[in-house]
């Protein structure tokens, strides 16, 4: 796999994760429920939950943000950029697999928008450590 | 390519012109060839013609003495002066690209050392080229190691900083850990625009939800402070009420069965003074969202005025004010004689059948599953067809 492919690949997933993010942050402000496949308010009671927000700020914005900058490094050439993008999925599985935790064991309810988020950070994260140690990258791909 | 030239000559060397003959190399270098002409050729043979018969010494033309060849070092002769190649001789390389010498006798002494000159060079060459591609090899396995020790650097790095973030958001999102129980006292509910939306044009009735004349009613008995009635809530009531209420196809009837304390029972008259604005189930709906830890002492005046200011239209001091008025318990009594009717002690419970029929006790599995709900109200709908 080359590091041209492995950008492509992390870029789709992270225009994915701003998607759902950005669905999640309009549910989180507009106050109204979030579409879920099979019924049921699992959406709702995860989303008006206190760990919807992180001090004050909602969790689905924390995403926007950190798919945004997730994308954003892959135009950072070299390793400063390849670091900030491991960094940042690892960051966000991590905090994606502690929600995911809350929503079993405290919540009682899966939101089936933050269990698609939580896999794309997932994969985001593989790729960019993928990417960190395996691939070589070439001075031009990065420039690209 | 140059030609080799062989000229079979004998040299007649005066031993007097050459004082170190006999001792080795002492007669045949340096200064004393200053005799020779360019071609290496004794001048003084031409002179000395007539002693010719008896020559003290003779060498061939291309030969050496055995002694001159023997002091090699890197396959030149240690003390040979640039010109010591006289007729017959040339350098190693041109014989051995020659392949061959006609120099008669003598060849057999120069060909070995110039074939030995060019082995040992191709030798050289070959150990120089192993040498640099073993300097090449070290290099990149050096280069390899470095990037590999560089990577895994980056790794620790990554993970390092994932760590204390994750762990500092962690920490920040527990630090709130006693709030996320709910109950705040202070600041706006959450959901209040979800709920309001939710029972928007549903028609109530005191505590009954939906059509007086929806074919299907389903009575719950719930306790505002019960962890597991607001389960049951949040998780059922959003497809009951989208799925049956609203197009009119069942009534839901709250029963304010408080049997938790006197905390529920504040909360149960608090109910009331919202039923009595028309408004039960959007406070009951909004309670359950926003509901703190059972016997914290989270039901205040506070928190019963923050639920009834997330109702619009609710006014929030009359609900207050109910909630601490304990003679006004009309609901909690009638609840309380119903659920000993049909033996029921816990919450929540619930009642279904046609409406105006004898309700049966209906028991959910799970309470928090909708489609075990909707197949009851499913079967009583067919009945009714």
């Amino acid at each position: 796999v080359t590091d041209g492919r492995l950008r492509v690949a992390i870029a789709a997933l992270a225009v994915v994760g701003i998607a759902i993010a950005t669905y999640l942050t309009y549910v989180h402000y507009a106050d109204v429920e979030a579409f879920c496949v099979a019924g049921g308010g699992g959406c709702e009671r995860v989303q008006t939950s206190d760990y919807a927000e992180l001090a004050g700020i909602p969790v689905a914005v924390l995403g926007l943000i950190g798919y945004a900058l997730i994308l954003g490094s892959l135009f950072v050439p070299g390793d400063p950029g390849r670091l900030a993008g491991a960094v940042l999925a690892l960051s966000g599985f991590g905090f994606s697999a502690y929600l995911t935790y809350r929503e079993l064991f405290t919540i009682d309810a899966i939101c089936q928008w933050c269990v698609a988020s939580a896999v794309v950070m997932t994969l985001l994260a593989v790729l960019t450590v993928w990417r960190l140690l395996v691939v070589d990258q070439c001075p031009e791909s990065s420039a690209q | 390519m140059p030609r080799t030239i062989t000229i079979g000559l004998i040299l007649r060397v005066d031993p007097d012109a050459f004082p170190g003959r006999g001792t080795g190399d002492a007669g045949i270098a340096g200064s004393s060839f200053a005799h020779l002409d360019k071609y290496g050729f004794s001048t003084m043979a031409d002179e000395r013609d007539d002693e010719r018969e008896a020559p003290p010494y003779e060498f061939s033309a291309g030969e050496s003495k055995g002694e001159d060849d023997a002091p090699l070092e890197g396959g030149v002769r240690r003390d040979a002066p640039e010109y010591e190649f006289s007729a017959g001789e040339s350098s190693g390389e041109d014989e051995a690209d020659e392949g061959k010498s006609e120099a008669p006798a003598t060849a057999a002494t120069k060909v070995p050392d110039a074939h030995y000159r060019g082995k040992h060079k191709a030798e050289k060459r070959e150990k120089r080229e192993r040498a640099e591609a073993e300097r090449k090899a070290r290099a990149e396995e050096e280069e390899r190691r470095d990037r590999r020790k560089r990577r895994l650097r980056m790794l620790g790095i990554a993970l390092g900083v994932a760590a204390v973030v994750v762990i500092v958001a962690i920490v920040v999102s527990s630090g709130g850990e006693a709030t996320k129980r709910g109950g705040e006292q202070t600041g706006p509910v959450v959901g209040s625009n979800v709920v309001n939306q939710r029972f928007a044009g549903i028609p109530q009735s005191g505590l009954t939800l939906g059509d007086p004349k929806a074919p299907v009613t389903l009575v719950e008995f719930a306790d505002l402070q019960c962890p597991f009635c607001k389960e049951a809530n949040d998780n059922t009531l959003p497809t009951l009420v989208d799925r049956y209420v609203r197009p009119g196809r069942l009534r839901i009837e709250f029963r304010n069965f408080a049997i938790l304390g006197p905390d529920s029972e504040k909360a149960a008259r608090a109910l009331q003074g919202a039923a009595e604005q028309g408004k039960a189930w959007q406070f009951i709906d909004l309670w359950y969202l926003n509901q703190g830890e059972e016997h914290s002492g989270y039901v205040t005046d506070e928190f019963i005025g923050r639920i009834a200011r997330g109702v619009p239209g609710l006014d929030a001091q009359r609900v207050i004010d109910a909630s601490n008025d304990e003679a006004s318990d009309d609901t909690l009594v009638a609840a309380q004689r119903e659920a000993d009717q049909f033996g029921i002690n816990e919450t929540p419970s619930y009642l279904i059948g046609r409406t105006g029929e004898q309700l049966q006790i209906l028991q959910v599995q799970n309470p928090s599953d909708p489609n075990l709900f909707a197949q009851s109200i499913d079967r009583l709908l067919e009945q009714r067809e």
